[in-house]
């Protein structure tokens, strides 16, 4: 590949210098980035066999292209490994997707990030986490290939703090928010499959536009409809009523409490749709929804979600703990959407 | 904010209103479109949780802005 | 070490050229399309104006638009419609 780079080009005399510059431009999310060399950019372009003027997604709301060589230099900055550049360029395309609708959940107060969720042999070839500490740290591929998401919303979309990134509070899945589904120990079809009938041993990822995730405990049901009626009680009333989608990862402990009672992913989610509705009565009087209080409110309900599709089942997270976790969304459905993307590695 | 662009290049004069914390997000998407210089009204914040009577004052307040908006467009 | 060079990770937004309107000298017996970001109480306040627009400065009537989030401009059928349907357009409230 030989193809020019057209990146203006900055020299600087020594790593601290180049770190020094990045800050002083404003490139990094707070903490310290790789510089951003033209061999390393290359191997990372390399890596998904794309030329630097290759554009990789149109954001129509912003009306900014991204390229290729761009996502290489802000993945480079991120600390990525050049194999993790397909899943990079991936979430990319996802963000990019109008059903995810981008400039809503990455601008507006309601503070969304980009949930990332790998499945596929992928994950396990570049080590992503889905087992213990799951959001937490100690995983480079976690680690960097979300902050690479977030650069490149940053320094290429300009979704700045205070300008067109306006999140009230932001949350920490901001610096990254990247998991992988546990499909090795999972009784159930991987995510990838259910959603966009890809095969096994495709990769995919899927982006959310995602709150933080809120844990809940249940050590005592011996039962699938035990641990998740805890599910249903602590989901029903957070959030803002009418995202469009959840996310439940469910736990090691969990996960075999439920595949012992034989449930399917689909007969999670219709557990979950069907027991987390909320009166209108109820989300008028804590003013969730405009308008006083009818004859008729007590009793009219309103789900969660609009259908049980709209909740995604993952399974990941420590083998020990009576936890699992759930993840509201940003917006409504008529805003933003998950999106899943087929990863496309280059053939070895 | 976007939409007095959109409107304005389908050839329809228009007048744009945000309220006033968003008016750096404005001017951002502006840049972000290619046209930094182009004017949008501000109107304070926030709008949701007004009474009909501070609804009627925000109208009147912001209305001869609109007029001006309109009539002498983005030179004015 | 040696001194090295490091590529720049942002893109600056490209200039567009936009042409403005022509603008009429009045609204007098103009159409006034109302083009609400559906934010609560963004359609209220848009019909005050535009009862404003009517009664203080001529305006002939308005019509009222809903786009489909707050976080997308004014889709096409809104476009196509309010370029038949009416003269001039306030589009608010809300980025």
């Amino acid at each position: 590949m030989t193809a020019r780079i057209s990146s203006q080009r900055y020299s600087v005399s020594d790593y601290q210098e180049a770190l020094d510059l990045c800050y002083q431009r404003g490139w990094t999310d707070g903490l310290p980035v790789v510089p951003p060399t033209e061999p390393a950019v290359r191997a990372m372009l390399d890596a998904v066999g794309l030329e630097p003027d290759a554009q990789i997604a149109f954001i129509t709301n912003r009306q900014v292209a991204i390229s290729a060589e761009k996502v290489a230099i802000n993945a480079v900055m991120a600390g990525c490994r050049p194999e993790y550049m397909p899943v990079v360029v991936a979430a990319i395309e996802g963000i990019a997707d109008p059903r995810w609708g981008y400039h809503g959940p990455a601008t507006s107060t309601g503070s969304a990030a980009v949930l990332t969720i790998v499945n596929g042999p992928i994950a396990q070839r570049l080590d992503i986490n889905c087992g213990d500490n799951l959001f937490g740290p100690g995983w480079r591929a976690n680690a960097t290939i979300g902050r690479a998401i977030r650069l490149v919303m940053r320094n290429v979309i300009g979704t700045l703090p205070g300008r067109l990134d306006r999140g009230t509070f932001g949350h920490p899945g901001r610096y990254t928010y990247v998991i992988a589904e546990n499909e090795a120990e999972s009784p159930w079809t991987p995510l990838h499959v259910e959603r966009i009938g890809c095969r096994p041993t495709d990769s995919a990822v899927t982006v959310m536009a995602a709150l933080a995730p809120m844990q809940f405990y249940n050590q005592l049901s011996a039962t699938a409809a035990g641990v998740l009626g805890t599910a249903c009680d602590a989901m029903r009333y957070p959030g803002q009523v009418g995202q469009p989608n959840y996310c439940v990862v469910i736990g090691g402990e969990h996960m075999r409490t439920i595949a012992a009672d034989g449930w399917s992913k689909a007969d999670i989610r219709k557990f979950i749709f069907e027991n987390t509705t909320n009166t209108l009565a109820h989300l008028k009087r804590t003013a969730r929804i405009p308008g006083e209080v009818k004859p008729g409110d007590e009793t009219a309900t309103r789900p969660l979600v609009i259908s049980p599709d709209d909740i995604l089942v993952v399974a990941a997270g420590g083998r020990a703990g009576s936890f699992s976790c759930y993840i509201p969304g940003w917006g409504s459905r008529t805003s933003s959407e998950a999106v899943t993307v087929v990863i496309k590695e280059r053939s070895a | 904010m976007l939409d007095g662009i959109v409107f304005e290049k389908a050839g329809m004069p228009a007048a744009s209103i945000v309220t006033d914390v968003f008016q750096s997000t404005g001017h951002a998407m502006a840049q972000s479109w290619g046209v930094p210089e182009y004017k949008f009204l501000a109107m304070p914040h926030p709008i949701a949780n007004l009474s009909e009577a501070e609804l009627d004052a925000r109208a009147r307040a912001i209305a001869p802005e609109i007029v001006s908006l309109l009539l002498k467009g983005q030179e004015g | 070490m040696a001194g090295f060079e490091i590529l720049d990770p942002t893109v600056e937004p490209r200039r567009q050229p936009l042409t403005y309107v022509p603008r009429p000298d009045s609204l007098r017996g103009k159409r006034i399309g109302l083009v609400e970001n559906t934010k609560f109480n963004s359609d209220k306040l848009l019909l005050k104006i535009g009862e404003i627009l009517k009664t203080e400065y001529g305006a002939a009537e308005t019509r009222m638009w809903r786009k489909h989030n707050a976080g997308v401009p004014a889709h096409k059928e809104i476009l196509d419609e309010a370029a038949r349907t009416v003269d001039v357009v306030v589009a608010g409230i809300g980025d």
